[in-house]
């Protein structure tokens, strides 16, 4: 079957800098994949191309979602495709209700599967149940998007709307950090509860804590712009114990005479 | 036509009126209409030489050829059908067509007026027109005080809970058309009302209103008054409010300025009394080649007082917003608090807004902030919006939305707030629905 995700050789400059510099991934519908590596290494980076947020030069490769060509989409577009990202530092909306922001956001994305809108109540019972699961308060549906919200709240409400759009390919971005051990058990809960073979996760994490809770199908490491590394669960724990250091001699061994390539 | 023209119209109207005596106005020859009259034509209409008209031209607003007089009066069907395009308002209480009272409804609590068809002797001493709004403090009370047709008188007693609203109407359906309608409030001591003053032009004519309105706040009384400015495209409108509040009297104003080619508002607020307190907010959206200026004065006359000030304005297109709000803090205004908010947001480069504080303080004992920003959109907040699937104008909407009504949030009256959103939301996305949602 075709994969839900695959990335070609894609090299990435923020502000003249190269950050990405030649990212192959492929990720297949039913799978979890980890990317772990050290603060800085392009992680984010990632997800901020894969959503389509703007300010990122793409200098080669490409990235095929579902068939199509992602760069080419509309950051809307990619979400009403099946794209979601649960980014590492949510924005605070004051004033704009979670409940206005989020019951657009479904009907958009209903709207593009060929789908009736909800209405109000259809729409308050399904995030009320959705919000139970990760332990949020369905109060916060009255309150601006994010705003007051403390660290842990914003997480989990990014896991929430996670689970109540219903994304084919989630990316998790630091979800773990900020999380006490209870809220981790919940987000990591809600998120075994979304697997599916008709889904796919990248759970990015600079730490292999979540990991023990959402089981990775495939762990890849990302060092300084590359996938110097892949392998099962296992690698996970190597980081862990060895942490990133040892990757320097290896990644560069590995790696470089492919990046040297024209 | 030319202001030279306007200026010797204007000096025909005036002395008609008083060769004529029509019983139907009140005292056109009255000593203060003659004051007014002169200090008019001492005065003349403003340039943007004129300090306090820097940023505002009135050559657009002077140059067509008004009627001055009032026309026949409209039906008040026909009012109320046009009121219903304007937004969801509750009916009027009081319908003032091109200055002149034409029809009126009870309110428990409030008392209704006509100076001109009131026995009320216009030579005593507590004759209650130009007593905070001087004849010589500015053209435009000038030229009202010397030719509005009628003065209609609103007293608040006790704390009557319906919101009472005026409705002031300028008919151009045959001609330009200049209306000068003017209102008195006052608020007894302990008493509590809602007003909302409602602005309306009909017909496919410019139209202009000078509105002016002195408001008075007895000792611990309160009065929340709303400005609902959201006239069709060809009006032009001058409004201004001069309140005086005695002691530990309380005032609010919510200004809605979302329609019409022109407005200007001068509110000039006046905390006479110890531990008064006023607060002002101001939700402001232009387009196309609109102007909208808001012009404040806040004077902290006595000991104690507090004063904020909040004025959320987006301009888009070719649209202009000036706010220029002034505090001035007495000697003896010991212990006061004074804040001054201007916020904007530009949509395109050919927008302007232009906000001056200006601060007088002579007093020692005094706590005053201002500030005035503009800006741009937050474009994480866009991002994060379409990463979820909101089309790009549909979530650029909801933040403009967020952003104006944030000066809305204490208007206390649920039917206008949800007006004003609606109103607010069809502006800043003519397509999509908007409109705050809270389950
Ligand atoms: N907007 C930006 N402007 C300049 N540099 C950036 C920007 N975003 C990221 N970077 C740089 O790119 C590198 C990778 O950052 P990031 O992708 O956030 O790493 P990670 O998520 O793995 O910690 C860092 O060196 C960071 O300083
Ligand atoms: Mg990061």
């Amino acid at each position: 079957m075709q994969p839900i995700l695959s990335i070609r050789n894609l090299r990435v400059a923020v502000e003249g800098k190269e950050i990405l510099r030649g990212v192959d991934l492929v990720i297949p519908l039913g799978e979890v994949h980890a990317i772990m590596g050290p603060n800085g290494s392009g992680k984010s980076t990632l997800a901020a191309v894969l959503a389509g947020r703007e300010g990122y030069e793409i200098m080669e490769g490409e990235i095929l979602y579902d068939g199509r060509n992602l760069l080419e989409m509309e950051p809307e577009e990619r979400a009403r495709a099946g794209l979601f990202l649960a980014f590492q530092y949510p924005v605070e909306i004051p004033g704009v209700t979670m409940a206005t922001f989020l019951r657009t956001a479904l009907n958009e994305i209903r709207k593009a599967q060929g789908l009736e809108p909800l209405d109000p109540i259809e729409f308050l019972t399904l995030a009320r149940d959705r919000m139970e699961w990760v332990g949020i308060d369905p109060g916060f549906l009255q309150r601006g998007v994010n705003e007051g919200f403390s660290g842990g709240e914003k997480k989990r409400n990014e896991i929430f709307q996670l689970l109540l759009l219903e994304p084919r390919l989630a990316i998790l971005d630091e979800t773990d950090s900020g999380l006490d051990i209870d809220a981790l058990k919940l987000v990591a809960s809600g998120v075994n509860r979304m697997r599916s073979p008709q889904r796919a996760f990248v759970v990015i994490t600079h730490y292999q804590r979540l990991l023990n809770y959402i089981i990775p199908d495939v762990v890849h490491v990302l060092y300084d712009g590359r996938i110097v590394r892949s392998g099962g669960k296992e690698l996970a724990l190597e980081l862990e114990e060895r942490g990133y250091d040892w990757l320097r001699t290896e990644g560069e061994e590995l790696v470089l005479p492919t990046i040297d390539e024209p | 036509m030319s202001l030279q023209d306007l200026h010797s119209r204007l000096t025909e109207a005036f002395e008609r009126r008083i060769q004529t005596g029509d019983h139907y106005r009140w005292a056109p020859n009255h000593p203060l209409r003659h004051r007014a009259f002169q200090a008019f034509q001492r005065m003349g209409f403003p340039t943007t030489r004129h300090e306090n008209w820097k940023y505002t031209s009135l050559a657009p607003v002077l140059r067509p050829s008004y009627n001055l007089e009032p026309p026949s009066p409209p039906t008040t069907t026909a009012l109320a059908e046009h009121l219903t395009l304007q937004g969801k308002l509750p009916l009027p209480h009081l319908w003032v067509a091109n200055g002149l009272l034409l029809t009126s409804r009870a309110a428990a609590g409030f008392q209704i007026q006509s100076l001109s068809l009131s026995q009320t002797s216009t030579h005593s001493a507590q004759f209650p027109i130009g007593q905070i709004l001087e004849p010589e403090s500015e053209t435009f009370v000038a030229l009202n005080t010397a030719l509005t047709p009628d003065a209609i008188l609103l007293t608040v007693e006790d704390a009557p809970s319906e919101l009472f609203h005026i409705a002031l109407v300028t008919t151009a359906e045959m001609q330009p058309q200049l209306a000068q309608p003017r209102l008195n409030i006052a608020v007894q001591p302990n008493s509590f009302g809602r007003v909302a003053i409602s602005l309306h032009a009909t017909g496919s004519h410019p139209s202009l209103t000078n509105a002016v309105a002195e408001v008075s706040l007895d000792v611990g009384s309160e009065l929340e008054l709303i400005l609902w400015e959201l006239p069709p495209t060809p009006a032009f409108a001058i409004v201004t409010v001069g309140v005086k509040l005695a002691a530990h009297a309380r005032l609010r104003v919510w200004t809605v300025a979302l329609g019409g080619a022109l407005l200007r508002n001068n509110l000039y607020i006046r905390l006479g009394g110890p531990s008064a307190d006023a607060q002002l907010f101001g939700a402001t959206m232009v387009n196309k080649q609109q102007v909208v200026d808001h012009r404040t004065l806040v004077e902290h006359r006595a000991e104690g007082c507090t004063s904020n000030q909040l004025y959320k304005s987006v301009a888009d297109e070719q649209g202009t917003v000036t706010f220029t709000g002034r505090i001035h803090v007495y000697p003896g205004a010991q212990k006061t608090n004074a804040y001054q908010a201007h916020r904007a947001v530009l949509l395109s480069e050919k927008a302007t807004v232009n906000a001056r504080p200006q601060l007088e303080i002579y007093a020692d004992d005094v706590r005053c902030t201002h500030g005035a920003t503009a800006g741009t959109l937050d474009e994480e907040a866009l991002f994060y919006m379409r990463s979820r699937g909101l089309p790009e104008s549909h979530a650029r909407a909801l933040l403009l939305h967020a952003f104006v009504s944030e000066a809305l949030t204490t208007l206390p009256d649920e039917l206008l707030r949800s007006s004003a959103s609606q109103a607010i939301a069809e502006r800043a996305h003519p397509h999509a629905e908007v409109v705050q949602w809270t389950p």
